[in-house]
């Protein structure tokens, strides 16, 4: 079976490779690179764009949460077709790539550099890219590494390892940038994994409509046996005895209860093991006592431990949490985590992504664009509609499987990252989760080559500015510091993974998604819209931004905060506002409203710019003042 | 509404459907319009483009 994959792999690589090859070759002039644009298919476009946004931190990083969290995470599906696809690609796409080939802009930070002719802004922006990338980059890695990690068995080091070298291999020597055409592929191929694997889900659990009240009733069955710990007790009882045919006593359950708590302190396995074993055969004489039975009840503990913390009283629904078919409580604390942080911060975020800004800039004309609009909105529909959905949905497989018969987040050992992993692996024949890890392969493929492009002209062309260079000549100081920022970039990348807990997939690309928004949105929206605005302005809105938010994560917002430790360190506690709602309130929520309010402000007392340089930026293009 | 037991989880399922294919139609509609003219700024941008693949490689 293994061998099948590792053919199935390397055939797929061959394709990717001598797309990748063909494409880079067949591209003898300029003119040839741009009319490329005009020969190919606006679906390509469309779908190297989506291959791009959308990766393995959608697929099983915010799948995995939203089995957790529910259906309403599904507002992102929206935000993402309308904001990330309509509003991007006409709203923010067709200026863009006027602006840019006006400006001679090649990067994000130099599009935002040369229209408000600061060299800071560009430089700082630069900062901000290759400092804060490698932490999204990292998010992307550790999702298909999550999935070698079940599909295969192994250690999750080893996977992130092998994943990162397969990822790296294709990033260094199929192009950075990546074919178009390889791109379209890997969308294409995207496409069809989610689209069979949420036909088969819907299937599987009886049609669209009852598994969507499926996962209203299930929700009712399990919060109803963990409401008190007498109804707990009393499942679990019910639930062993049925299992392996024997009669567990009331009182006994109380005390197999309490020896499994005990036990579950001792750190060493072999003695917790014979521990237990012991106990049982002395307690349950009636009970087979061999690795499966012990196994199935310790499990069962386990899992109706953790469903009594999400589930019972005191749970999720303290915080505002009401089910995986439920609206969070308005205002409440799961609703500012939910709404401020992965929706907003994503929704929206998108937006001001440097990694894919640039791409409208390769595009040859609004006519694509309008064309890509068609293909990329039923993309995102297809893919992210099925993460948001086969999410719950998973609920309903573990639940009625007769060695989980839980909840997923329980199944997964309190990880969210393993969910889908753990998931597709259960349900579907080999063949289909091989097609699926191309998938994820195709879908980190595409993002992290935009990445680590993006963190490689952010260090040749943005921090290291060449001044009065011919900019076609090949300037071997700016090759060489593009060269080492990529490696320092994949370096940190790969630490990171390691690093970075269990569970951080969706909220690290939130954070940086969030944390680009609040920097860059306000100056590059306003600087396509609006001739007014200053260079004082911008840089002031970058900078106050990007400072809000980053003192927000350090020091206010608690899961952030307390990973970093440095709060605790200097005030003795997780977070300076722990204990209230605010320390769940995401940095973009201050960041963006400080930064428009200081582009605004900022804009009516400093120096305008000359009217030839604006009229020059705006060449094409209404502006609105 | 859908079998959702909240009636705005299956607005927001729907919704999605519907901007889908609003973005389908969109497309559609405009799928002649908008120039197609390459200039020698655009060339100018894609030559140094170019320039910029070869240094990344």
């Amino acid at each position: 079976m293994t061998l099948t994959f590792a053919l199935i792999i390397t055939l797929y690589m061959g394709v990717i490779f001598y797309l990748g090859y063909r494409g880079y070759k067949g591209t003898k002039t300029a003119t040839d690179y741009l009319l490329a644009g005009r020969k190919a298919h606006p679906a390509v476009m469309a779908l190297s764009y989506g291959a791009t946004f959308i990766s393995t931190s959608a697929i099983v990083g915010f799948s995995g949460l939203s089995a957790r969290f529910g259906t309403s995470m599904m507002v992102l599906t929206f935000l993402n077709i309308a904001v990330g696809i309509f509003i991007a690609f006409i709203w923010i796409g067709k200026r863009t790539r006027r602006m840019g080939h006006h400006l001679d802009a090649h990067t994000f930070p130099e599009l935002i550099g040369k229209r408000y002719r600061s060299p800071f802004i560009q430089k700082f922006s630069g900062w901000i890219i290759f400092i804060f990338m490698p932490l999204y980059s990292a998010t992307v890695l550790i999702g298909g590494a999550r999935f070698l990690e079940e599909t295969f068995q192994v250690n999750f080091n080893v996977a992130l390892l092998i994943f990162t070298v397969v990822i790296a291999a294709y990033v260094i020597t199929g192009g950075l940038r990546g074919v178009m055409y390889t791109e379209a592929l890997q969308g294409a191929i995207m496409i069809i994994g989610m689209l069979i694997l949420t036909i088969v889900a819907y299937v599987s659990f009886g049609g669209v409509t009852t598994s969507h009240a499926k996962l209203g009733k299930i929700y009712k069955e399990v919060k109803e046996r963990v409401a008190t710990p007498e109804s707990n007790e009393r499942f679990i009882r019910e639930y062993l005895n049925s299992k392996f045919k024997i009669s567990i006593q009331e009182n006994e359950i109380t005390a197999l209860k309490k020896q499994v708590e005990e036990l579950s302190k001792v750190s060493d396995e072999k003695a917790r093991l014979l521990a237990f074993s012991n106990y049982l055969r002395d307690a349950l004489p009636e009970l087979q006592v061999n690795q499966q039975t012990m196994d199935a009840i310790w499990k069962r503990f386990y899992y109706s431990q953790v469903e009594m913390q999400e589930l019972g009283k005191g749970g999720l629904e303290k915080l505002g949490f009401r089910g995986w078919d439920e609206t969070p409580e308005a205002f409440s604390i799961f609703w500012w985590i939910l709404y401020s942080t992965f929706v907003l911060g994503v929704g929206i975020g998108v937006l001001a992504q440097p990694q894919l800004a640039v791409r409208f800039m390769t595009v040859k004309s609004n006519r694509e664009l309008n064309r890509a609009v068609a293909v990329g909105g039923i993309f995102i529909m297809i893919i992210i509609g099925s993460v948001y959905i086969v999410g719950p949905l998973t609920n309903l497989f573990f639940y009625n499987h007769p060695d989980y018969n839980t909840i997923s987040f329980a199944a997964a050992g309190g990880n969210v990252d393993k969910v889908m992993p753990l998931f597709i692996n259960l349900s579907f024949p080999k063949w289909f989760v091989f097609i699926f890890m191309l998938t994820l392969l195709s879908a980190a493929m595409s993002t992290v080559a935009s990445q680590f492009h993006a963190i490689g002209t952010a260090v040749s062309r943005d921090i290291y500015q060449r001044k009065n260079v011919d900019p076609l000549e090949m300037d071997q100081k700016s090759v060489f510091w593009s060269k080492i920022g990529i490696v320092i970039g994949i370096v940190i990348t790969v630490i990171l993974g390691y690093i970075l807990g269990a569970g951080v997939i969706a909220r690290g690309t939130a954070i940086f998604f969030g944390l680009t928004a609040a920097s860059f949105l306000p100056a590059f929206v306003a600087g396509l819209y609006f001739k007014n605005v200053t260079k004082a302005a911008a840089a002031t809105s970058i900078v106050s931004g990007f400072s809000v938010s980053l003192i927000w994560m350090v020091f206010f917002q608690v899961k952030p905060a307390s990973a970093l430790g440095l709060c605790q360190a200097l005030f003795g506690k997780p977070s300076l506002v722990a204990g209230t709602k605010w320390a769940v309130v995401d940095p973009i929520i201050l960041g963006l409203p400080v930064a428009i309010l200081a582009l605004i402000v900022v804009s009516f007392f400093s120096r305008k710019f000359e009217k030839d340089h604006v009229d020059y930026c705006f060449q094409g293009i209404k502006s609105v003042k | 509404m859908l079998g959702f037991s909240n009636f705005w989880i299956g607005l927001i399922y729907i919704l999605n459907i519907v901007a889908g294919l609003g973005c389908l139609a969109y497309g559609i509609l405009n799928w002649n319009k908008g120039e197609d003219v390459v200039s020698e700024e655009d060339k100018a941008w894609a030559r140094e483009e170019k320039v910029i693949e070869q240094e990344l490689n």
